[in-house]
């Protein structure tokens, strides 16, 4: 029979919602740069890229550079001592994937800043310039996103990050909140058709990545409950403790809604084109929303677990 | 010296030179080779000024070592050179920065500018306070009334009660000065009295290979915690059993071998069953009951015949097969004693369960034996100074109504004598080191009393935190707190070896915190010359340096220089022999006695006096005749009882009680109906009783105190745990938590009695006197509920011991 | 001779579970309310009558495999020679990455300093030849601290007469605390699973 604990300590969590934060923004910046390169990518340097193109690989430039600046800030801050924030620079240590981490997130900084430069000057000549930028960048963006979720399934202090799919769900996740981001800020800024067009061009991926990551989410949690024990017993505390926010937040609100959503402005697009913008926006904010109650969700509970 | 695995172990490890970390073994060095004490900075890494002192947090009073940087006091270890602690003290003993460094702590005299009790104050001048006190004391003292001032302490021992009580306030003239025993003890004390005489008895358990606990907590709470702890497990270690009777699975039960629940207030019971057993299977020992009992072999089988462990089971409900199995083990895994507290004394049968404890311990043949119960051996301070003389008067207030022996007082009556008023009044009632509005039942008459300016026009308290009490107080003396004063102190050995030890300041007081000692000489000398004559010694620090110059063995060892450095100082010369009262009387002894022809008792009174009708003749006992031999005997206190162990008492008999030791049924359990419950009290390891609260590091781990509820009775309530509950005497009702537990008794709830706390500062009721000084914020919110709002003061028939386990309650979910 | 290595054993048939071990540590090191670096855990089972109850005195375990020293970033959390897992608190930036990483829940941010925090074996104290402040003051002497190095320490006496425990090996950590005769539904711990609630 299990002892009743009837005194024990408790220490403060000490990852909160700032940490979720940096994960969710810096994710994000991941995902909005992985979008904007790899298309930039799939037309390579000869071919001209069309209008709606440039506005997504162009947003997603600048989206990706203020996100990981909010993400930055919101990871500095969170440091006790955040003045010795650069010790994680010059003490860099082989085994700490934070360490790596510290200067992966260096080098995706500066490509994301001469990334969006190269946007913002436009410049003609620069397609090539361009291109090998975001070449360099998403070898640091898919480092920094593997980076955030090693981050947390090496720690084998807790079961319920401990886990293989914790790093693919975040990946996947930060290259659908990625997605998401470029789509509410295009419609957001740019009016009617050629809102539609860009929202248009990318819809098929949004809406595929929504459905790549709800089923890795759904593997993840089934895998933590037929897992070991630790695992098992993670995967019973995050569905006892955190079900409104699990199942109504992340997975409701943040990718089944979208997906109906979707559907919906797919079947009633063609009666009135304001839906193809409306709604795809709803759905982007709805992903970001579900996408950041994710990551507050596996932080907390992965700390209990 | 018999030496446990681990002080071999050590001792091998020394021996060899090899030792990683070298342990100290203080206890096994001879006294006159000191063990040095050094302490470390966790900050800078420097070593810390180690200054030796003496503990205050409970009665234990352990000599500790205070470690101090630039002023500031930062550790508190035990004193490897003191032999009752060895070095170790407990929680509460660490926890002595958070006591000094209390934020909310008082440190200006203050008198109150709004009615008693409204919490508006001012800050005085130590003058102005001390002006006012004397100028009303000397005129009570003027009109012929001293009487009129009523001081009432809860903890007051060695030097303190030296020079307040007997100097001080005999030489200003009253004797209406309160205790607080009656709350604590006192039943057990008077029990004492009744047989082997003076009180106080020491478990030998380290020397005991079968240890029965009764109603009692030692691993957690006792007046010797960590000294009679320590040797529980040492025993333990080394084979003895160990079996606990109690309501509740304590800590003490957990580690026994065996938690036997009682119900509530039929220890005696249980007792009686196992003197039966001992008895009827000729386990008794025979001599001891012949010489030195007033009973014979054949009155005890006959008296005890009843008393069978079936009986028992009906009224205890521990199985009379598990009794007899007890009984039996602790009559032959000799040698074997019984632990005995409050669980057993604080009932309306508490005197007669611990005398049948008592006539237990004696029949088995376990008094003053190695492992057995033994008397108490503590240091015999010496002063210089002589004792006042002239007249004292006496309010007589201290020991309730109708009680046959109040021997120890009966200080929870206090309020209602001064409510009730025909014995007079106090017109200023002083109160040290007390919380008599916390710590008695009946809280809600407790402060009636107290705020009634009618009743008492004048209070004061020495206070060193904004307690319930004190904020009911006209003026507020801030004292020092035991970190910041001078005492010689004197609590028991329990290896039969007198262990002289003494406080020292480890740092100046704090603010104008001042030793109310040092102020009772200034009040002396204010009131005036007749007064201050009797305390010529100028400080308490004088009054020690005194003693130890003038106290033989301390003087031998190098006087106060010696315990400045030291501490603590053990006369291992004086070890006291067991079985002391066989010693056989010298004729030097004898000279000037006289023989008692009814009793026996070889004393100094004058030809043709009785012993019996002298008054205080016990002061004058020097021994006890057995077959025209002069001993020792068991020396009497408080009553002229003879030098036998008294088993058979005439002075019960005379008060109508019975003078065999037997069963008394508590009335109110009687008559108790099926769905009631008995309340239940208790302490736990991490808090002192009522000063404790403000200690952060403490209340951290115990803030509230939720009621403990058997899951049967719970169930059969509707309740479940952690649902709010109403708990409802006839005296009223508290509403608290529900912690169920299947370590507690289904007749019982049991509250403990820290919590709940309406004053106290931040830390012990969330509200801060001092909101602009800081320190860390509490983190818990839930400060539980006190249960003796809910307990009516109610005293034993014989010795007036508070009844705090007694209290019929009904449960019910809120 | 080899090297120092520290370690503890923790003899549960002398433990009384009085705290002073988690107060005397709390006094070492003025630890704030709300962290600590030591604490005893306390379990209870059973039904009435044949209740019991179980203590666990918990501190830093001085992994020899510790998982908080190579997820550091700035190298602050290191052991040294002697197996002490120490942490170099002005080289800390306070990520609380290695709370995270410990299996035990022993480290938490100071609320002061901002840096990570845990019991260091007193350190301070052992490299002055005293004992740990817990053990120091264990009333029940239930605490042997010393190096398992010397085959001749008390420690090293008691782990070869003793069966000794440690929390969850399962985690590869190879604790340096060990436990003689605990109860082993309380050593089975997993991570917090109450955070900042009464139990009772």
């Amino acid at each position: 029979m299990k002892p009743t604990i009837v005194y024990e300590v408790f220490h403060p969590l000490s990852w909160g919602a700032d940490i979720a934060a940096d994960f969710f923004l810096v994710g994000l910046a991941v995902g909005a740069f992985l979008l904007s390169a790899g298309i930039k990518l799939y037309y390579g340097p000869k071919k001209v890229l069309p209008e709606e193109y440039r506005k997504i690989c162009r947003i997603g430039a600048y989206v990706a550079l203020v996100g990981l600046a909010l993400g930055s800030v919101f990871l500095i801050s969170h440091l006790g001592r955040p003045e010795r924030f650069f010790m994680l620079l010059y003490r860099f240590q082989p085994s700490s994937v934070l360490s790596w981490g510290a200067w992966i997130q260096l080098g995706f900084t500066i490509c994301a800043f001469w990334y969006a430069l190269l946007w913002w000057r436009d410049r003609p000549g620069e397609a090539k310039h361009r291109l090998v930028v975001g070449l360099i960048g998403s070898v640091f963006a898919i480092g920094l996103g593997t980076y955030h979720g090693v981050l947390q399934t090496v720690l084998k202090a807790s079961a319920l990050w401990n886990a293989g799919p914790t790093t693919v769900a975040s990946m996947l996740g930060f290259v659908l909140t990625g997605i998401a981001a470029v789509t509410l800020v295009i419609a957001l800024r740019r009016r009617g058709e050629e809102a539609l067009k860009a929202i248009l061009a990318i819809r098929w991926v949004f809406g595929f990545a929504i459905l790549a990551q709800l089923f890795t989410v759904l593997l993840w949690i089934a895998s933590l409950y037929a897992g070991p024990r630790d695992a098992h017993v993670a995967a019973e505390l995050l569905l006892t403790r955190f079900p409104m926010l699990l199942w109504g937040g992340a997975i409701g609100l943040g990718l089944i809604l979208p997906l109906a959503l979707g559907f919906y402005a797919i079947a009633h697009e063609r009666k009135d084109p304001r839906i193809g913008v409306v709604i795809p926006a709803v759905a982007a904010a709805l992903v970001l929303v579900g996408g950041f109650i994710l990551r507050y969700v596996i932080v907390v509970a992965g700390q209990l677990s | 010296m018999r030496l446990s695995r681990r002080d071999f172990l050590r001792l091998g490890m020394a021996t060899a030179g090899m030792a990683a970390v070298p342990v100290n073994p203080a206890f096994l060095l001879a006294a006159d080779s000191p063990a040095p004490v050094t302490g470390v900075s966790s900050h800078t890494g420097r070593k810390l000024q180690a200054v030796p002192s003496a503990c205050w947090q409970c009665v234990c009073r352990s000599s500790i070592v205070g470690f101090v940087e630039n002023g500031r006091l930062v550790k508190v270890d035990g004193n490897p050179n003191s032999q009752r602690t060895r070095g170790r003290i407990c929680a509460k003993g660490q926890a002595a920065p958070n006591f000094l460094y209390d934020p909310d702590r008082i440190l200006y005299p203050m008198r109150r500018v709004g009615p008693r009790g409204s919490g508006k104050w001012k800050r005085i001048s130590w003058d102005e306070a001390l002006d006012e006190i004397a100028g009303r004391l000397k005129k009570l003292r003027d009109e012929g009334h001293p009487e009129r001032f009523m001081f009432h302490y809860g903890r007051m021992k060695a030097s303190s009660s030296k020079i307040i009580k007997s100097y001080f306030l005999p030489a200003y003239g009253t004797k209406t000065i309160g205790n607080h025993t009656a709350i604590c003890e006192g039943g057990k004390w008077t029990a004492q009295e009744l047989t082997w005489g003076k009180h106080y008895d020491v478990n030998d358990v380290e020397r005991s290979k079968y240890i029965v606990v009764m109603g009692s907590n030692p691993l957690e709470a006792h007046t010797s915690h960590e000294v009679i702890a320590q040797r529980i497990v040492e025993a333990r270690a080394n084979g003895a059993g160990m079996v606990t009777f109690d309501v509740r699975l304590s800590n003490t039960a957990a580690v026994s071998d065996k938690w036997y629940p009682v119900r509530p207030g039929t220890d005696g019971a249980v007792a009686l069953a196992m003197a039966h057993v001992v008895m009827a299977n000729e386990l008794y020992d025979k001599k001891f009951i012949n010489k030195w009992t007033n009973v014979t072999v054949q009155e005890l089988k006959d008296h005890l015949a009843r008393y069978t462990p079936e009986w028992a089971e009906g009224i205890s409900g521990v199985p009379a097969s598990e009794i007899r199995a007890v009984a039996r083990a602790y009559a032959t895994k000799k040698p074997s004693t019984i632990i005995s507290y409050r669980g057993v004394v604080a009932h309306y049968n508490g005197v007669e369960n611990e005398r049948i404890i008592q006539m237990l311990e004696a029949i088995a043949g376990n008094i003053d034996v190695p492992g057995g119960r033994t008397r108490a051996v503590g240091p015999k301070w010496k002063n210089s100074y002589k004792k006042p003389k002239g007249k004292v008067k006496k309010l007589k207030i201290l020991d309730g109504k109708e009680i046959a022996y109040p021997t120890h007082h009966v200080s929870h009556q206090v309020f209602k004598m001064i409510k009730d008023g025909s014995n007079g009044r106090p017109e200023v009632y002083m109160w040290y080191c007390y919380q008599p509005v916390y710590v008695n039942g009946e809280v809600q008459e407790n402060i009636d009393v107290l705020k009634d300016e009618k009743l008492i026009p004048f209070t004061m308290a020495v206070d060193v935190a904004m307690s319930e009490s004190s904020a009911l107080a006209d003026i507020i003396l801030p004292d020092a707190t035991y970190l910041e004063r001078w005492d010689w102190e004197d609590m028991v050995s329990y290896d039969k070896t007198p262990e002289y030890y003494i406080r020292q300041p480890l740092v100046k007081p704090l603010g104008e915190a001042r030793d109310f000692k040092d102020v009772c000489v200034d009040l002396a000398q204010r009131i005036g010359p007749d007064v201050a004559k009797w305390l010529p010694f100028k400080s308490a620090k004088e009054f020690v340096k005194d003693a130890c110059e003038h106290t033989k063995a301390v003087k031998a060892a190098g006087g106060f220089r010696y315990m400045v450095k030291h501490g603590a100082y053990v006369d291992h010369k004086a070890k006291h022999p067991y079985r002391s009262h066989a010693k056989k009387l010298k004729p030097k002894d004898l000279q000037g006695t006289i023989v008692d022809k009814k009793t026996g008792v070889v004393w100094k009174g004058k030809p043709g006096q009785d012993y019996t009708t002298t008054k205080k003749a016990y002061k004058k006992y020097v021994g006890q005749m057995i077959d025209g031999v002069a001993y020792k005997g068991f020396k009497p206190d408080k009553l002229n009882k003879n030098g036998l162990f008294e088993i058979k008492s005439e002075f019960l008999a005379k008060k109508g009680f019975p003078a065999m030791p037997s069963w008394m049924p508590i009335p109110e359990h009687e008559k108790m109906k099926e769905d009631e419950l008995i309340l239940t009290t208790f302490k736990v390891n991490v808090q002192i009783h009522s000063r404790s609260s403000n200690s952060k590091w403490l209340t951290e781990i115990y803030h509230t105190n939720p009621a403990w509820i058997n899951p049967e009775t719970a169930a059969r309530l509707g309740i479940k745990n952690k649902d709010r509950i109403k708990v409802k005497s006839h005296i009223g009702e508290i509403t608290t938590k529900a912690y169920v537990t299947p370590r507690v008794h289904p007749k019982v709830i049991a509250i403990s009695m820290h919590c709940g706390r309406w004053e106290y500062g931040r830390y012990g009721s969330g509200k801060k006197v001092f909101p602009t000084v800081k320190d860390d914020e509490p983190w818990w919110t839930d400060f539980g509920v006190h249960p003796n709002w809910i307990i009516p003061n109610a005293p034993d028939p014989i010795g007036g011991q508070q009844r705090w386990m007694d209290t019929v309650v009904s449960v019910t979910k809120e | 001779m080899a090297e120092k290595r520290y370690a503890m054993v923790i003899d549960l048939n002398r433990c009384i579970g009085c705290h002073a071990c988690s107060v005397a540590c709390k006094a070492e090191f003025d630890v704030p309310v709300g962290v600590w670096r030591s604490w005893v855990t306390y379990g209870e089972r059973g039904t009435y009558p044949d209740a019991s109850l179980s203590f666990l005195p918990r501190l830093c375990n001085h992994c020899e495999n510790a998982p908080c020293i190579p997820v550091c970033p700035t190298g602050a959390t290191y052991q040294r020679d002697d197996g002490v897992v120490v942490i170099k608190e002005e080289r800390c930036i306070g990520c609380g990455y290695c709370v995270e990483a410990c299996p035990y829940e022993m480290r938490y941010l100071h609320p002061e300093t901002k840096v990570a925090s845990k019991c260091d074996f007193c350190v301070h104290r052992v490299d002055q030849g005293l004992e740990p402040a817990c053990v120091q003051t264990c009333l029940g002497t239930a605490r042997i601290f010393g190096d398992i190095n010397d085959p001749n320490s008390e420690i090293s006496n008691v782990l070869k007469k003793e069966k000794v425990h440690q929390i969850r090996p399962d985690f590869g950590t190879d604790p340096r605390v060990f436990y003689v005769d605990p109860d082993p539904a309380l050593l089975d711990v997993f991570k917090r699973t109450a955070p900042q609630e009464e139990v009772v």
